[in-house]
């Protein structure tokens, strides 16, 4: 039986991974026992493909380098932490600073109203922005979903925090410390991040 | 930590090959090695014994699609590559056979590819392959199949021979 080269060629790869039915077997041996040029290419060949089992350097000094890498990533834990962190309570010392009461037709800043109280709010704020952009350069190193885990968090804890002054001074001053529709907002962006979170998960999984 | 040392001196090697041959590039291939781990000891479940070739190869593959997302674009293979030696016990006459084939490799898809390394270098099932690339047993197959027979005709002259 006279067999065209191409369908013995196709027939190579189960062949040689051994996975080839007996009648697959005599087939493709008694080609290459007429033509023993394609028997010695196609063996080369497979040579070939074998050369990608070519054995790994085994661990040497991997103990040191592991114990480095690990290192690496706990520094890396932590300036993440420190972001979140500095990010979240920047911003909450911000608009601590900025928040005001509308009474009687007339504005009153809450925490301006004992001026050194209001200037420390502000110096804390700056110093946290300045520690929060110095960690900046680190945040971006991380992947955009994380990132938008990380303020997902931080907005939702702004939202909560807020919410909690205002449970606290409505207690005992009867008065809300910071404005509702400024929490609206935080939440919406809160609730924003997060969904924005949740869809590139799906995103992902999709992929 | 002992046991996830264990598991690093044990599969280590592997997983580096596996990226070697995968991406063509030492030096990604050691930072995917390295981010590999870090993410099976960040996850801090227990690996099934069974499973941890595949839990590996996984997280290495994915690392290599994120690269490849990243960079958008394949960097090919060319002289400057750095020495194949670090990663691989191959003599100096191999060199030049290995790296051919690496650059025959890069050719086929990246799934392909994938496929093609998990079956012939760890001997994986088909059945844990599928499990590795998520896509069903039968395409699996196929992709070896043809990933295989693709790099069969790019390092043989096939096309010299009489019919």
């Amino acid at each position: 039986m006279k067999i065209h080269k191409d369908v013995v060629i196709d027939l190579l790869p189960v062949y040689f991974s051994g996975e080839a039915s007996m009648a697959t077997r005599e087939l493709v041996e008694e080609c290459f026992r007429e033509n023993h040029e394609l028997e010695r290419i196609a063996r080369g060949a497979n040579k070939s493909v074998e050369l990608v089992t070519v054995a790994p350097v085994p661990p040497d000094d991997w103990e040191n380098k592991l114990a480095l890498e690990l290192a690496r990533e706990r520094a890396r834990v932590r300036a993440e932490a420190w972001h979140a962190v500095s990010g979240g309570m920047g911003l909450f010392f911000s608009v601590a600073t900025a928040a005001f009461k509308i009474q009687g037709h007339r504005i009153f800043f809450q925490v301006w109203q004992k001026p050194s109280v209001g200037l420390a709010f502000m110096t804390v704020a700056c110093i946290l922005w300045l520690a929060f952009w110095a960690a900046r350069s680190r945040f971006l190193l991380l992947s955009r979903r994380f990132r938008t885990l990380l303020w997902a968090y931080y907005f939702s804890a702004c939202t909560l925090s807020f919410l909690l002054l205002n449970a606290v001074t409505m207690a005992y001053k009867e008065q809300v410390f910071t404005s509702p529709l400024l929490i609206v907002m935080v939440a919406s962006m809160a609730a924003g991040v997060w969904s924005a979170y949740f869809l590139t998960g799906e995103k992902e999984k999709a992929d | 930590m002992t046991d996830f040392l264990k598991v690093y001196e044990s599969y280590a090697p592997m997983v580096r090959r596996f990226a070697l041959f995968l991406c063509g590039n030492p030096a990604l291939a050691d930072d995917i090695t390295s981010e590999t781990f870090i993410r099976v000891w960040r996850s801090e479940g227990k690996i099934r014994e069974s499973s941890v070739k595949a839990y590996l190869f996984t997280i290495a593959r994915n690392l290599y699609r994120d690269y490849l997302r990243s960079v958008k674009h394949t960097v090919p293979l060319d002289e400057s590559t750095p020495d194949l030696g670090q990663g691989l016990q191959i003599q100096m006459e191999q060199k030049a056979e290995v790296r051919a084939v690496m650059v025959a490799l890069q050719e086929l898809s990246e799934i392909d590819r994938a496929a093609l390394l998990m079956r012939v270098q760890e001997e994986m099932s088909y059945e844990e392959i599928a499990q590795v690339l998520k896509i069903p047993l039968s395409s699996t197959k196929v992709k070896v199949h043809r990933a295989r027979l693709k790099l069969m005709k790019a390092r043989g002259t096939f096309h010299e021979v009489r019919s």
